[in-house]
């Protein structure tokens, strides 16, 4: 099994090794060139070139775990100005009365704008890869604001004095752009493929006992996508 | 006394006060019942000409409140294109009378309009603000919820103005048959489907728009007693008309009516007429562009010029922008992004931060299985990652001395912006990250 991607892809990578499972996980955080790769001359993301050769080189369906960061920076803490949205997938969701509205396709394009670099080596994958891609949905936002705030916030970044946004807003923001690197996804040919329900509550948050540090999933959470992407292997 | 007019001063004559002189000699505005103060809260609604009034007194330093303006998450462009910013609040151009005192009765709940939302292709349209969302809203609750925000922020903002400054645009408008409600633009121009029979033209008499004006002054009063008025009559042409007649001599039609109604309302207290139609439509000059409705900048400036020095009283210009008004808030963006994605970075991998070429090549060594798989982490990898556990279980003492280490020996970024945080931890009187 191969995958590609960011920070979500260690929950992959810590699962493998407790079942002693083979799973080549790259994460581009830990490559030089960072988690963005580099940028070519016309200022467009591409893989560094030992990634790129290794993509090219994969024969077999390639896991993108690519991105995922955009409903978390613009949504984990706060706002100076506090905002929320109707999310036009599932409009009856909760809105927070003490929030300004923003129309939710502005709020798309602020996440398609914070994406654009992601979404930039997604072209790059579907130019590199020449088997089946499949890109996996980041795992869906932690409900407890109280555990964020306590192993994220308030001891690694104590001298924060900024809030910890409302629960709703995390899973509309995860919502959205999900829908937005699907739509991103079709005319690249590339797979995209949702979390499985089972790690989801009622509500759509990640289940507690797949939680990781607050904003990933943990190796429990790893180990149900590694037989979940058995399935599309 | 020969006669009444002999002893007229010179500006009421023609002669005097416009024949052979060039446009900037002539001042027709002359003493102005009323002053804008610094301290006075300034709202502006109408036609285009009532949008560049209010750019021009913010470009010269002066605060005009703005309640629905873009969040600073949004780019310009898209803050443009939401109509954040063009006016006070996002109703857009409002172009007839009826159309403002319409504005009002449904921000107050006087008056719900039958017709509350046309779809188009899956997406809800406004239809009183047709041009304020691109593309319309992606649901009916999303338009309802953002209509709601809306109307909290007209009657907020119609309860504590000072001034208010109306541009008169239109005499013509369509409407519903059903209940009277009219649109800034005829349904099927931007927006839903034209109905015959359902949908019909007015084109108001000089009376009509005089009582509606009348109306909504006398209603916003009732809530605003010391409100003051300043009303001005768009000199730009209507593009279209749908009477049947050339549409210059609709235009002269429409804009003598608009003329008389802004004359006629004055008759109420504090309500005001600011002649920037006749500033611009003065004979002999050549204040339009060669489609000959649009104004050169040149007029424009005139007309700020004449409106600033017998309207807007000199004195301290206040900040154009309040407290946690777009500069502000711009900053705040600013340094929430920052904050938000160096927090999402060490979160997602606090070592890339700090992580030399030779410690990545380590990493990478691993993934590609190029040498030893269990090459260890390095001593101040390990060091920091004891550090980082020290300071999750409260003990920032101890996890500052490792770092202090730590950043002695190679001091980078990400070493320093940990200590910042600890330390502020343990000096509550320390400034927050926010400051």
């Amino acid at each position: 099994m191969f995958c590609i991607g960011h920070s979500h892809i260690d929950a992959i990578h810590m699962a493998a090794e407790e079942r002693n499972f083979p799973v080549e996980a790259i994460n581009l955080w830990k490559l030089p060139g960072g988690p963005l790769g580099q940028c070519d001359a016309q200022g467009k993301s591409r893989f560094t070139d030992p990634v790129a050769a290794r993509l090219t080189a994969q024969v077999g369906p390639i896991f993108s775990h690519l991105g995922g960061n955009p409903p978390a920076m613009i949504g984990t803490l706060a706002h100076p100005r506090p905002f929320d949205f109707v999310l036009p997938s599932e409009p009856g969701l909760p809105l927070d009365p003490g929030a300004e509205l923003i129309p939710s396709s502005a709020v798309a394009s602020i996440l398609r704008k914070i994406a654009r670099p992601w979404i930039g080596l997604m072209h790059e994958l579907a130019r590199l890869g020449d088997g089946p891609i499949y890109q996996v949905e980041p795992p869906p936002p932690n409900e407890d604001s109280e555990q964020i705030a306590k192993t994220v916030l308030r001891n690694l970044f104590p001298g924060m004095s900024r809030e910890v946004t409302p629960a709703h807003l995390r899973y509309k923001l995860w919502r959205l752009h999900s829908e937005l690197i699907s739509e991103v996804c079709l005319p690249l040919g590339i797979q995209f493929v949702p979390v499985p329900p089972s790690v989801q509550t009622p509500d759509g948050y990640l289940l507690p006992e797949y939680r990781g540090d607050g904003a990933h999933g943990n190796s429990a959470y790893g180990s149900i996508l590694i037989d979940y992407m058995e399935t599309f292997a | 006394m020969k006669h009444p007019y002999e002893d007229l001063p010179d500006e009421r004559r023609w002669s005097q006060a416009v024949a052979n002189r060039p446009d900037t000699a002539i001042d027709p505005v002359g003493g102005f019942p009323t002053r804008i103060r610094p301290q006075d809260l300034v709202v502006s609604a109408g036609s285009c000409f009532a949008q560049r009034i209010t750019h021009h007194m913010e470009a010269r330093g002066r605060y005009c409140e703005r309640l629905e303006t873009a969040h600073p998450l949004l780019e310009p462009e898209v803050a443009e294109a939401y109509g954040y910013g063009t006016y006070a609040a996002r109703y857009g151009n409002i172009y007839t009378p009826r159309q403002l005192l319409q504005l009002w009765r449904r921000a107050t709940g006087a008056f719900v309009p039958r017709e509350t939302y046309w779809q188009d292709d899956g997406a809800f349209y406004d239809p009183f603000r047709s041009t304020i969302q691109p593309g319309g809203f992606a649901s009916l609750e999303e338009l309802e919820a953002d209509r709601a925000q809306h109307f909290r922020a007209v009657v907020d903002l119609f309860t504590r103005m000072d001034v208010f400054i109306f541009t008169l645009g239109l005499s013509e408008c369509w409407g519903s048959a059903e209940d009277g409600a009219v649109y800034p633009l005829c349904p099927g121009v931007v927006s839903g489907t034209f109905v015959p029979g359902r949908h019909v033209q007015s084109n108001f008499s000089a009376a009509q728009m005089t009582q509606d004006l009348r109306t909504f002054i006398e209603e916003v009063r009732e809530v605003n007693p010391e409100l003051r008025v300043i009303l001005t009559v768009s000199p730009q042409p209507q593009m279209v008309t749908t009477e049947e007649r050339h549409v210059v001599v609709e235009a002269g039609s429409s804009k003598a009516r608009l003329r008389i109604a802004a004359e006629e309302a004055c008759a109420l207290p504090d309500v005001f007429y600011f002649p920037s139609y006749e500033i611009s439509t003065l004979p002999g000059s050549h204040h339009f562009t060669a489609d000959r409705r649009t104004l050169e900048d040149s007029c424009i400036e005139r007309v700020m010029h004449l409106f600033f020095r017998h309207v807007v009283e000199e004195g301290p210009a206040e900040s154009a922008q309040a407290p946690g008004g777009d500069q502000a808030s711009a900053e705040a963006t600013h340094n929430f992004v920052e904050e938000a994605t160096r927090v999402i970075q060490v979160l997602c991998d606090e070592d890339f931060l700090d992580s030399t070429e030779e410690e990545t090549n380590v990493l990478i060594s691993r993934i590609f299985q190029e040498s030893d798989a269990a090459a260890p982490v390095t001593e101040a990898e390990s060091e920091k990652m004891r550090a980082r556990r020290l300071a999750i279980e409260g003990d920032y003492a101890q996890a500052i001395s490792i770092v202090e280490k730590l950043y002695r020996d190679d001091p980078r970024p990400g070493l320093a912006w940990l200590l910042d945080c600890w330390r502020a931890a343990m000096n509550p009187q320390a400034k927050t990250l926010q400051n």
